[in-house]
């Protein structure tokens, strides 16, 4: 070796790099754990503990643990603790890199008497498919995708496609909640597809007041549900109703003339409480819970714009959306709704969804209980009675997986209706090649550490002076 | 009726004692476990005023009057509040720590700071010490509710189902049943006469068992518990480590060393024996090893490093290690006494995912138990910083010397401990949560403290740190340990450990931590003085 070398090998070996990782990996965790506390699992997750300086730590820790244990070569019986505790902590290391290349962690949600044969991960992947018929006809990108680490900002997501046609994504936002802007559009500019009417009601009392677009366009929701009564815009007769309920069904008889007409009905009755001719503006009484109900806006070929932006903070069920551009059109994907969108050329047909792993065998969810401790509401145990192929069943519960086909299937959690009855059960299904060499790893640590112990009065108990104080 | 209700005015609440020893006896099933009235009762009286006792009643005598006189007692001041900034709300007097149940439910800034409370509870947002107040008279005020009501004393098991009935719902003998104990009380009050109420009691739990003799705990179980309960084991055990830290410390100082040292050993053996017993005893009414919560692991920790301790005092006869473990126990068993607002000593069932008493045995005793030689290690290591504060290092060096060195020993075996409990924890997280490493804080920050030793370790080889630099860093690498240990559970407050959560207390352990690195730091200058010192000497 030239001295370069020499000087290189020391500076690997050194004790002092030791002391220098050990002292910088132990900050960088604990500003990570801080961190965690103010900006939840999943940012900590992705700045600090899976981040590059991390991993770079993890490998200059293996370096100088490698280099630390070659420089005391040839190993005398001394040395025995220390090489075998170093050896166990790369090889942990190593088998915890193998996980997180190799390894899978997804999640299955069932409902009772549901099966499944499939699960999905955290990670998430963009889909490009020819469009025929708005359906999706032959896949031409299948790409993972991390907007959550990589925003479209700072990288680009671009996609050629036949025809010249390129597909970029343009933006993404984590926590996004839907926006609806319409206007009114001419009634032959977008052949072949037409534009559909579409009209923005109003619903309120002293205490709820809502406004919404209904219509007949698939961008807009024909319906709209308030909980205790919906209101919906059909084109068309009146329809019978199958069951009592409080709704309101406004309906264009004649597709040709602009005349809308409203039916209220109540909860009580099959037929209608009241009809008439729907007046732009005016208010008409419910009879339910003293709600006023208007129709504010109609168009009759309504060109809807559908946008996302970043939900308040305290907004429940949003997810992730991304904008998808292709050339001049831009159009907003939700995560696991997948639609059209037109290109200059063709029509494609995008999804933007979580990454699917088949599991290899059918998993149907029998029975799920959830048991207290006597007398109270504190949880005692939750377990998912599950079947097998058909073949045999087994209750997975906490502490006590389903190893089947390579993969681990734990208990993880349940959702609950508005009475707290269980209605789904949570699975996480887990394949880890790691798994042998990171326990080989963890028992030749201990191990390696408890012969350290036993030697080191060998060379540092001498100088201990015996006898009493 | 009137003249009762004054007559127990003046007898019942202020003066005339009852014996209640036989309604002590009585099982209840509360918070999801079988237990003797008399825990129900201490725990109630304990929450609901902050002491066990009130005005020298037993608990279950207060809880009885409770039960029995509502009217009377919802206009005393006996619900505990001690958060200033909720007494101001409420408009109490500064110097007052009591209020009324009345006063309570008729006030409408805490029904509205209530309604707040329950909304950040549902989006499990951490509370800060005001909301953590008005938590804590949301349970003083729900508990009382549910003891006036009935609905909360659940004394007959049924047959049919596992929930015992309160008794709100007793029906026929059993409704007659309670209604004697209850007439037997007032006669005991107004009378003196305790004969009705304890016949009435005995005659009740002869129907309480009969109804589900199965389910029903023996009297001897409910007799060890109540046993378990008045001795206050960990109390006797700190007062005898102290009494034992006097004499290891008398042994350091006086002559006659040798006879102080045996009677120090012999003291700490002593509270040792007692410590142990009361662990075994709490393991046996839980069924369980006790460390699923803050105090426990105290006890735990606490005994873990007497043992420590005392092995070490054998092998090398130093009496600072003696010292420092009695010291240590000491500290950490009065701490888990003395703040049961935020160290709750309940014996409460087990999570979901705990329930298994396998891995919560050895990973979590494992953890814990290298905390008791991490705290060995500090303790050796601040009685040994007393003699560079002193400025009396160049007369010790020797001695100093070898307190270092079992430092580093006790180190060596908290490693170890620590190293393995953590792996162990990974092996059971992979087993249970289908992962070995997932960076939980709770994970982390074991790591971190095992990080920080490791850097005395090897700083110790590297020869950056000497005999003061073990010493010091011994105590300063201690802050990691309280970090994992507490502060993930009550500062930190996020993983998937949160089975252990608790809040209070931060102020005081930040505090204790300043003071410590202040000594430290102390230590430190005044070590410096006698090195610069110490160079002149020898470049003269």
């Amino acid at each position: 070796m030239n001295t370069w070398g020499r000087k290189l090998f020391g500076f690997f070996s050194s004790l002092k790099l030791a002391v220098f990782l050990i002292l910088s990996l132990g900050t960088i965790l604990a500003v990570g754990t801080f961190y965690e506390a103010e900006y939840g699992t999943p940012a900590a997750q992705r700045v600090i503990y899976k981040s590059w300086f991390v991993s770079l730590e993890m490998m200059l820790l293996i370096l100088n643990l490698a280099c630390a244990a070659m420089d005391r070569y040839p190993w005398k019986k001394h040395h025995v603790g220390f090489v075998i505790t170093h050896a166990g902590i790369i090889t942990l290391i190593m088998g915890s890199f193998i996980t997180q290349q190799k390894g899978i962690d997804g999640n299955i949600a069932l409902g009772v008497n549901e099966a499944t044969d499939n699960f999905f991960v955290s990670d998430n992947e963009l889909h490009i498919y020819q469009s025929i018929d708005g359906r999706p006809f032959a896949l031409l990108v299948q790409t993972p995708v991390d907007f959550e680490g990589h925003p479209p900002g700072k990288k680009k997501y671009e996609y050629k496609l036949a025809d010249d046609d390129v597909i970029n994504v343009t933006q993404f936002i984590e926590k996004a909640s839907r926006k609806i802007e319409v206007t009114e559009g001419s009634a032959s500019g977008h052949d072949p597809n037409p534009l559909l009417p579409a009209l923005r009601f109003k619903l309120y009392n002293d205490r709820v007041n809502v406004t919404e677009w209904i219509g007949l366009d698939k961008q807009l929701p024909p319906f709209f549900d308030l909980g205790p009564a919906t209101v919906s815009f059909i084109q068309g007769p009146l329809p019978a109703v199958p069951t009592p309920r409080n709704q309101i069904v406004i309906y264009q008889p004649n597709p040709k003339s602009n005349l809308l007409k409203y039916a209220i009905y109540s909860s009580r009755q099959l037929k209608a409480v009241k009809e008439g001719t729907v007046d732009l503006k005016s208010q008409v009484p419910t009879g339910w819970m003293n709600l006023q109900f208007s129709v504010e806006e109609y168009f009759d070929h309504a060109d809807p714009k559908v946008t996302y932006v970043e939900a308040d903070p305290d907004a429940k069920e949003t997810g992730p959306a991304i904008e998808v551009a292709i050339k001049d059109n831009h159009r907003w994907f939700e995560l696991e709704s997948p639609h059209e969108i037109k290109g200059p050329q063709n029509t494609y047909f995008v999804s933007y969804t979580r990454k699917k792993y088949e599991l290899g065998f059918a998993l149907l969810l029998k029975k799920f209980k959830m048991a207290t401790y006597g007398g109270s509401t504190l949880p005692a145990s939750y377990e998912s009675t599950v079947g097998v192929d058909n073949k045999y069943q087994q209750v997975i519960s906490m502490n006590e997986p389903l190893k089947y086909n390579g993969y681990t299937i734990y208990q993880s959690s349940f959702e609950t209706n508005e009475k707290g009855e269980p209605i789904l059960s949570i699975f996480s299904v887990n394949f880890d090649p790691g798994r042998p060499i990171k326990y080989a790893g963890a028992l030749c640590i201990v191990g390696g550490i408890s012969i350290m112990f036993y030697w080191k009065p060998k060379y540092t108990g001498k100088k201990a002076n015996k006898g009493s104080a | 009726m009137k003249s009762l209700a004054l007559l127990i005015l003046f007898f019942g609440i202020k003066t005339f004692a009852v014996d209640v020893t036989s309604f002590e006896n009585l099982a209840i099933q509360d918070g999801g476990r079988v237990k003797p009235f008399d825990t129900f009762a201490r725990e109630s009286v304990q929450l609901i005023t902050g002491s066990q006792t009130h005005n020298g009643k037993k608990a279950t005598e207060v809880v009885l009057a409770w039960l029995i006189f509502p009217n009377q007692w919802n206009e005393q001041k006996f619900i505990q509040i001690k958060n200033l900034q909720l007494k101001n709300e409420l408009a109490m007097k500064v110097a007052d720590n009591f209020i009324s149940p009345m006063e309570l439910v008729h006030n409408n800034k805490l029904a509205s700071e209530m309604t707040a409370l329950s909304h950040l509870e549902k989006e499990k947002k951490k509370l800060n010490p005001y909301f953590q107040a008005i938590q804590r008279v949301n349970n003083q005020l729900s508990l009382y509710n549910e003891i006036i009501t009935g609905m909360g004393i659940r004394l007959v098991p049924q047959t049919l189902s596992p929930d015992w009935l309160p008794l709100s719902d007793l029906k026929g003998e059993y409704q007659e049943g309670f209604g004697s104990i209850a007439l037997g009380f007032v006669t005991a009050i107004t009378k003196e006469d305790i004969k009705p109420f304890q016949r009435a009691v005995l005659k009740f739990k002869e129907l309480a068992k009969a109804s589900a003799p199965r389910v029903y705990p023996s009297d001897a179980s409910l007799q060890e518990e109540i046993f378990y309960n008045q001795t206050h084991p960990f109390r006797i055990a700190y007062i005898v480590y102290l009494l034992s830290a006097i004499f290891f410390a008398f042994a350091l100082n006086l002559p006659k060393k040798l006879f102080l040292r045996k009677i120090a050993l012999v003291t700490a053996f002593t509270g040792l024996s007692v410590h142990i017993s009361g662990f075994i005893f709490r393991c046996y009414i839980a069924g369980r090893p006790p460390v699923s919560n803050m105090y426990e692991s105290i006890i735990w920790v606490s005994l873990g490093c007497v043992v420590f301790g005392l092995i070490f005092e054998l092998i090398y006869k130093r009496l600072y290690i003696g010292l420092a473990a009695t010291g240590v126990a000491t500290l950490g068993l009065i701490i888990g006494d003395s703040v049961p607002a935020v160290l709750d000593q309940s014996i409460r069932p087990l999570e979901p995912v705990l329930r298994s008493n396998y891995w919560l045995t050895i990973h979590v005793l494992t953890i814990t138990l290298s905390y008791a030689a991490f705290a060995l290690a500090m303790g050796i290591g601040n009685i040994a910083l007393s003699y560079y504060v002193r400025g009396i290092e160049n007369k010790n060096r020797e001695k100093l010397q070898a307190l270092a060195l079992f430092v580093y020993r006790a180190i060596q075996v908290g490693v170890l401990l620590l190293t393995a409990g953590t792996i162990l924890g990974g092996v059971w997280a992979d087993y249970s949560w289908g992962r070995f490493w997932g960076w939980d804080p709770k994970e982390t920050w074991a790591l971190i403290a095992d990080l920080g030793y490791l850097a005395v370790l090897h700083g110790r080889f590297t020869g950056w740190l000497r005999t003061f630099g073990t010493i010091a860093a011994s105590v300063t690498a201690f802050a990691g340990v309280v970090m994992a240990w507490y502060g993930v559970n009550f500062v930190l407050g996020v993983g998937l450990h949160s089975y252990g959560f608790g809040g209070g207390g931060v102020h005081y352990v930040t505090a204790i931590l300043i003071v410590q690195l202040a000594y430290v730091a102390l230590a430190g200058y005044r070590h410096n003085q006698h090195l610069v010192v110490n160079s002149k000497m020898t470049g003269n």
